[in-house]
């Protein structure tokens, strides 16, 4: 999950800077994930712990959820931009787009968590979401330049968590094979 | 249990092949996810391969798990899934022994 985030962010935070690689990396992304997913899971993962298929959700129950959230995200966004400031513009809202993700990263990493029980999502979700107040409390020259800073932030988090934990789980979870000479069906 | 005797039909009508612990186990596992491999349940279980495929081959036999084998990277990977007279048969169990416990 980290290094997928990882890479996501990087792309999302050279789109901040001016490239305009999210539109190819998303149509890619959506093309491909599950192909690599499932390729790297079965080079890496079920060779070592084993296979485990859980039940499909709704997808369309999740999707109105995502929605619903991010729409109550920027509503509340826009009521705090108006406390601080007194008025809201376009200008005002990229100085806090850091916070607006870190809050999107709240209700993703807190939906992780209640299925994985995964304790460090729980240290992400604070650097997530301290980490994009912080980004948004600076000033900074240009109006997207805390935005782009705070995706690379997070982008280096996940990378780096990334590959300490899946360097542990490869030393932790040796690959086990099943023993020659007998009979699954003995 | 307030009176045994008047239970004891209840015991016997127990299904003996859930019952046991190892089974038990099992089934509970394969009745929260759609299928799980033979590795998983395994390192799950903290079971050996012997044993737990003995374990396998009855509740295959009984019609309560379905048993796919198929090959992930040249490797061989057996799949294991509850089969609906599985599912029926657990959820039975787990309402007989907690009518036994808490009536």
């Amino acid at each position: 999950m980290e290094l997928l985030m990882g890479a996501i962010l990087f792309v999302v935070s050279s789109t901040f800077g001016g490239t305009s690689a999210f539109s190819s990396f998303l149509a890619l992304y959506i093309i491909f994930i599950k192909q690599i997913v499932e390729g790297f899971k079965k080079r890496y993962t079920y060779p070592r712990i084993g296979y485990l298929k859980l039940p499909e959700e709704d997808g369309k129950q999740i999707g109105i959820g995502i929605l619903t959230y991010m729409g109550g995200v920027l509503l509340a966004l826009v009521v705090l931009i108006y406390l601080l400031y007194g008025r809201f513009s376009g200008d005002l809202l990229n100085k806090w787009i850091p916070f607006l993700i870190g809050l999107i990263f709240f209700g993703g990493l807190q939906y992780h968590y209640s299925k994985s029980g995964d304790k460090l999502v729980l240290v992400y979700t604070v650097i997530a979401v301290g980490g994009g107040l912080v980004f948004s409390l600076m000033n900074f020259p240009e109006k997207l330049t805390g935005a782009q800073l705070y995706a690379l932030f997070m982008s280096a988090i996940f990378i780096v968590a990334g590959v300490l934990r899946f360097r542990k789980f490869r030393n932790d979870h040796p690959i086990q094979s099943i023993p020659e000479g007998v009979s699954e069906n003995e | 249990m307030s009176n045994p005797p008047e239970k004891l039909p209840e015991v016997k009508e127990i299904d003996k092949l859930i019952h046991e612990p190892v089974r038990l186990l099992l089934l509970a596992h394969l009745y929260v996810v759609e299928s799980a491999d033979f590795l998983y349940l395994m390192n799950q279980l903290g079971l050996t391969f012997g044993n737990l495929s003995s374990h396998m081959s009855k509740l295959e036999e009984a019609g309560y798990i379905d048993v796919e084998k198929e090959f992930v990277e040249k490797k061989p990977v057996t799949r294991l899934s509850l089969t609906d007279e599985g599912r029926v048969a657990f959820a039975d169990y787990r309402v007989r022994m907690r009518h036994l416990f808490v009536d």
